[in-house]
């Protein structure tokens, strides 16, 4: 028999909130995320709204809260999530064998924070004020913080939160753009399928609320500037979309096999049933996402659970206010057929990068165990996209779930979870 | 009853090293005890406390895309991943149209591109006011000053979802970074990807320079450097009581990893067999190592039992090997006490003396290191060994390669954070 994979615990932090309830309900209630920016002065930077994670202290999530001089906003993110995932399983006093426990997070990109370079930055000028090699290698050292490169590598998201949780099984930090939560929750399954750890904590964190990520968004032509994104949020498959809104978050979640939540008495939100990826090869931002790659990671997801499309009941999409969503729409009537209900939370949160997939699939786990799937906030028709995105929040029996994330550079990945019985 | 595990065997394999701009020749300059590492010119490094480097020096290998409009903005990692692509496909012989494409995937450990450090260093020191950075006028001059390619290509996926397309391996395709380990953990992920049936053959490696200044101050402000600015070529000398820190290297390395029927049945020449896998964290500190080697010992009993071995079949070890002075005291304890008596005659080398240390491409490097070891029945040394270390006692063999049958080799990864592969690679037929 094949080792079967559970969920038993879900932290999140979004712009929704500080805990998975508050996001799940401020979803289902159809709530914006996405206001002011509010972190630093952007001046007459044309994009004034994001999805910003509001009175967000990551030491409060930390055991040994000296370290967070040692993290940059994602990895707070990261073992924020954690934390709340773990004590919502009730493994945060860690698991029964730590050799059994691990790790598996999706990461970002990590920009410098610009104060800390720019200290070192400064004095490395010459007399006519040109930033100078030669005087950075000597004055500008100096001035850096010695563990400076330590709190911007993406793999510390999963390096600490092994070290808060005592988690010495296998550890991964997955880095494709992002797809890398969806890809991080489906390889943590497969970790455990085939027997290398009982336990793992799975998901990702990431902020895009840096002035150097914004002007990389910006120029890559992904910003939306529309005024009323504060209200309707980027309107995902919406005919009037135009393009999505910087964001942030967390989302980590508990997978755990299948006995061994039996044997402690866990509750389970969800199984995970099957897991997909693949490439369409798409670089090159003008032109869309490929239709194959989305397909055929769906497709994977489908044929790994051993269902039928008929099976899925809803689709959470990749979704985000893109011109690409209308790949999407077809590669999802492609593998589903019509009629599915399909929901994109990217609109009300932002784009949440990494973190977005991974917080989507905690949200269908949630889904599944309540019986309401959210609504896609501001959507205002798909014009003739062939698919049903609802609106609002839709309650209902949910047998399956599928879940999308797709990445700029071409991965794709899908994951299904289904009511655990 | 439970079927019997799908075999993964290396079939082929391809490199651009600091020694040379393929595979072979990589090997050839290890064997021969040849140091890669010289004085930095990819930029100004002369007043940094490290003025060298494994740099690839073979700039033709950069050049060669020049006209390649997609690739205009590219860095050096992505140069040097598509081009150790290119040449492991090619020897694996595969012409691609063999096999349904989606059967066909990726899986890398690949890092961050280099950036544009100078454009960025000069927009910081323009807008700081004395006590930090006016955002504002930031965000003004880095929209007017960066290229949106550029920064594109900055994203670590890039590289593997532009490998997917011009080889056309549209089957899974993944990415981690998981510090130094992260293309030996790329291998490790890529194998149980054919293991579980999800694909039939992976291209996994890696790829990674950060041979840039803020790569460089990086590690600089760590100390984790070796500062022999003397003697560049000395300066990597793993498990040497005067070794002094790591010699940041850069460049890719690639295999073609294909499940065992298949590649017998297409007649594949095959370099060995990906035998097991072992990935663990330290849940220690990001500083530091396990003082013990806590998960460095438990990710090679991973490997070793992933792999159906007991620690006595290990002919040889592969170490991390960085020429720091915690690195190769921990590691030498771990493999004493994970091989017990069995660690007095298992040569363990470390052939970052020769080419440095690739980061997230190491991995992959010293996979196919191993590869050609078990192939032409030759130990590779770890140059530099002058002076033995208290208690590093183990046969580091020095200085010289030597014969020796090697059925089975271990090549161990270990990451800053604690991030612990290890990879057990095996001749095959066996």
């Amino acid at each position: 028999m094949p080792r079967r994979v559970v969920v038993t615990g879900i932290g999140i932090v979004s712009p929704l909130g500080l805990k998975a309830a508050a996001h799940f309900e401020g979803l289902v209630s159809g709530k914006c995320g996405i206001a002011a920016i509010t972190a630093f002065e952007v001046g007459d930077f044309p994009v004034r709204a994001a999805g910003e994670v509001k009175d967000f202290k990551g030491n409060k999530f930390l055991k040994n809260r000296k370290a967070i001089k040692m993290m940059a906003r994602d990895i707070q993110l990261s073992v924020a999530a954690a934390s709340l995932a773990a004590a919502d399983a009730g493994v945060y006093d860690g698991a029964p064998d730590p050799t059994r426990f691990g790790v598996s997070m999706g990461a970002g990109l990590i920009p410098t924070e610009l104060d800390e370079l720019a200290a070192g930055a400064a004095v490395s000028v010459d007399g006519a004020k040109q930033f100078d090699l030669r005087r950075f290698g000597k004055e500008g050292l100096a001035n850096l913080f010695p563990l400076w490169l330590l709190k911007y590598l993406p793999n510390m998201l999963n390096s600490h939160v092994a070290i808060e949780y005592d988690a010495q099984g296998p550890n991964n930090c997955i880095t494709a753009g992002n797809a890398s939560g969806v890809l991080a929750i489906g390889e943590a399954a497969r970790v455990i399928e085939r027997d290398q750890a009982d336990l793992m904590l799975a998901g990702a964190a990431e902020t895009k609320i840096h002035p150097l990520s914004l002007v990389r968004l910006y120029l890559a032509g992904k910003l939306s500037t529309a005024a009323d994104m504060t209200e309707r949020g980027t309107r995902p498959f919406g005919p009037r979309r135009s393009g999505l809104a910087a964001s942030e978050g967390g989302a980590v979640a508990v997978l755990e096999e299948e006995g061994h939540a039996r044997a402690r008495g866990a509750r389970v939100y969800a199984e995970i049933a099957g897991f997909g990826s693949s490439c369409g090869g798409q670089l090159v931002p003008e032109v869309s996402a490929d239709a194959c790659g989305a397909l055929e990671a769906m497709r994977q997801a489908i044929a790994d659970a051993g269902m039928t499309a008929g099976d899925v009941d809803a689709v959470f999409a990749d979704a985000s206010g893109l011109p690409e969503d209308e790949v999407e729409a077809r590669a999802i009537a492609d593998a589903l057929g019509a009629g599915r209900a399909v929901t994109a939370t990217r609109g009300a949160l932002g784009h949440m990068m990494s973190a977005a997939g991974a917080a989507d699939v905690c949200v269908a786990a949630m889904s599944i165990a309540k019986g309401v799937v959210p609504g896609t906030l501001g959507t205002d028709g798909t014009g003739d996209m062939p698919i049903d995105v609802i609106s609002e929040a839709r309650s209902g029996e949910y047998g399956a779930i599928l879940v999308n994330a797709f990445s700029f550079g071409g991965q794709t990945s899908s994951i299904i979870l289904k009511k655990h019985a | 009853m439970q079927e019997a595990r799908r075999r993964v065997v290396v079939t082929g394999v391809g490199a651009v090293t600091p020694m040379a701009s393929n595979a072979e020749d990589t090997w050839k300059g290890i064997l021969a005890g040849r140091s890669a590492v010289d004085y930095t010119t990819l930029f100004d490094a002369s007043t940094f406390p490290t003025t060298f480097s494994g740099q690839v020096r073979d700039e033709a290998v950069v050049r060669r895309f020049d006209g390649d409009e997609e690739l205009s903005h590219s860095g050096r990692n992505v140069r040097f991943a598509l081009v150790a692509a290119q040449q492991a496909f090619e020897d694996s012989r595969l012409h691609g149209d063999e096999i349904d494409k989606r059967r066909m995937g990726v899986y890398l450990g690949a890092g961050e591109g280099p950036g544009e450090c100078l454009k960025f260093g000069q927009i910081l020191a323009e807008t700081w006011n004395g006590a930090g950075v006016d955002t504002a006028a930031f965000i003004r001059k880095a929209l007017r000053a960066f290229n949106s390619l550029t920064e594109i290509f900055q994203e670590p996926n890039v590289t593997a979802g532009l490998i997917a397309r011009r080889l056309a391996l549209l089957g899974p395709n993944m990415t981690c970074l998981t510090a130094c380990a992260a293309s030996s953990q790329a291998l490790g992920e890529a194998a149980a990807i054919i293991r579980r049936n999800d694909a039939d053959i992976m291209m996994a490696g890696g790829t990674h320079s950060m041979l840039h200044p803020f790569g460089l101050a990086g590690f600089n402000l760590l100390t984790a450097l070796s500062q022999r600015n003397d003697a560049p070529q000395r300066a990597s000398r793993p498990f040497d009581k005067g070794r002094d820190g790591f010699v940041l290297s850069e460049g890719a390395a690639m295999l073609v990893l294909e499940e065992l029927s298949w590649a017998e049945a297409r007649g594949a020449r095959i370099y060995g067999e990906f035998l097991g896998y072992g990935t663990t964290g330290d849940a220690y500190r990001v500083t530091d190592m396990h003082p013990e080697g806590r998960s460095a010992k438990s990710a090679m009993r991973m490997a070793i039992a992933d792999a159906g071995l007991r620690p006595e079949d290990v002919d040889y070890i592969n170490a991390h090997g960085t020429s720091t002075g915690v690195n190769d005291r921990v590691e030498t304890v771990a493999i004493k006490e994970v091989f017990g008596e069995h660690a007095k005659k298992l040569p363990v080398s470390s052939t970052k003396s020769s080419i440095g240390h690739l980061i997230a491409a190491a991995g992959a490097i010293e996979a196919i290191i191993c590869l050609f070891a078990i192939r032409d029945s030759m130990l590779p040394p770890t140059i530099n060994y002058e002076e033995p270390d208290a208690g590093l006692d183990l046969d580091y063999v020095p200085n010289k390669a030597r014969k020796a049958q090697i059925k089975v080799a271990l090549s161990n990864s270990f990451g800053f954070g604690g991030q612990n592969v290890s990879i057990a690679l095996g001749k095959y037929p066996r």
